[in-house]
């Protein structure tokens, strides 16, 4: 052994910790050289030392107390786990953290709460308002909300066309989403009365109901175009 | 001034049952048998956990935790491992936590290491200082190196029970002890001589005192 190794094994060598073998050698090695003999004086010395000045710091008097008063609060809690059912084992496992529980209750009612509200919320009974089939939107003048109903209100539209209150003069209605009858041009040259008739029996109910509004029936928009508007209609 | 106690190996008596016993009756839920383990081991890990944190208050209540956590993962334990070697994982790997965590509020600009030196006080005035020069010492070791040798020179853990509480191999464990004290008697040379040359001096070794 030379006395880099000598001298690595010092500590373990004062403290006997070394195999029989390692110890022999070192102290074989101690005899011959008297620097590294030096240095282990001193390394046992260091031991010693140790051994001597660490203190030994107790906790305090009041430990074994307030730890039993934490283990008597946990037993409560102990029994409550075994009675848990097996959802509740289940939350347990999958949500460890009592924090991400809670964060998960939470999500939950709100989605619980908004699907509530959406669903007590009333529906309108029907869209106010269609797309047309060139794609601009429209509204609408009258909802019709039963077959019956087509019939009155067609004579409300036409009382209210007498009246004045829709104006006629001059002007060529034009509704819009005609598509019947083609035979005939969608170009004012049905009377308003058929293609309302029609319109509102035929034509609404099959749009109304493709959209999902039930068995609604509404009266489209009648815009008013001049003439001449109407040629690039 | 009380005298500070002294090495805490074999503080109790031969007739008391062993750890075994004692883990399979506080795994039935006996809160006595627990307690007959708490006081064997609570000053033992105190010593070293106290080192460790170097806050009386904090390594208090991680001695709490650590037996809080004995008792509620008691049913974890297996018995083909000594008791006293889960008792100390539980507890080293605690101190660990709380020193990266204390690491972690440092790296944000809060220092939570209160450097408390109680210590030097509670036992150190009857003697010369190297208590707190010793003490300093150490706790100026890397954490790696400070926990293998608090295990080694204050509770006298064997290098194999070392190894199976720490989880690392026990050539590594040599090492580091090793390394440990090397690092260690470099620290102290300068006092330790200067002890020794006044213990030459005086008829009575003043280490003795």
């Amino acid at each position: 052994m030379n006395c880099r190794k000598v001298r690595r094994y010092l500590f373990g060598y004062s403290k006997q910790e070394l195999a029989a073998k390692e110890m022999e050698e070192i102290k074989a090695h101690l005899d011959s050289c008297p620097g590294c003999a030096r240095e282990a004086e001193e390394i046992s010395r260091t031991s010693l030392l140790l051994k001597k000045d660490l203190e030994t710091f107790v906790p305090s008097s009041d430990f074994n107390e307030r730890l039993m008063v934490r283990i008597q609060n946990l037993a409560p809690e102990k029994e409550v786990s075994e009675e848990r059912s097996w959802w509740q084992k289940l939350l347990h496992e999958v949500f460890p953290s009592v924090k991400l529980r809670w964060a998960v209750a939470g999500a939950v009612s709100v989605v619980v709460l908004a699907f509530a509200v959406m669903l007590t919320q009333k529906r309108p009974e029907v869209a106010p308002q269609y797309l047309s089939e060139n794609g601009r939107q429209r509204g609408s003048d009258l909802i019709i909300t039963s077959e019956d109903m087509a019939d009155s209100a067609y004579q409300d539209l036409l009382r209210r066309l007498a009246q004045g209150s829709i104006p006629r003069e001059g002007k060529t209605f034009v509704m819009d989403n005609l598509r019947f009858p083609p035979e005939r041009g969608v170009d004012g040259a049905i009377p308003l009365e058929d293609m309302y008739k029609r319109f509102v029996i035929d034509r609404r109910a099959t749009v109304a109901g493709q959209r999902g509004m039930g068995k609604n029936y509404v009266l489209p928009v009648v815009s008013t175009q001049t003439a001449s508007q109407r040629a690039d209609y | 001034m009380p005298t500070p106690e002294r090495a805490p190996k074999g503080n109790w008596q031969v007739s008391d049952p062993a750890d075994k016993e004692l883990a399979a009756r506080v795994k039935a839920g006996d809160t006595a048998a627990f307690t007959m383990i708490v006081d064997r081991y609570k000053v033992r890990l105190f010593n070293v956990i106290y080192r460790m944190l170097q806050n009386r208050d904090e390594a208090e209540d991680i001695l709490q935790e650590t037996f809080l956590r004995v008792f509620k993962e008691k049913e974890r334990y297996d018995p083909t491992y000594a008791y006293s070697t889960w008792i100390y994982t539980i507890a080293l790997n605690l101190c660990r936590n709380e020193l990266k965590r204390k690491k972690k509020f440092r790296f944000f600009g809060i220092d939570l290491i209160k450097d408390d030196r109680r210590y030097a006080v509670e036992g150190g005035g009857n003697k010369n200082c190297l208590s707190s020069t010793l003490e300093k010492a150490i706790a100026s070791l890397p954490v790696k190196y400070r926990t293998v040798f608090l295990l080694r020179e204050v509770n006298q853990l064997s290098y194999e029970e070392m190894s199976e509480s720490l989880g690392i191999p026990l050539g590594t464990v040599k090492s580091r002890v090793n390394r440990a004290r090397l690092m260690l008697r470099k620290k102290l040379q300068p006092k330790i001589k200067e002890q020794y040359e006044l213990s030459k001096s005086s008829p009575i070794p003043i280490w003795l005192f």
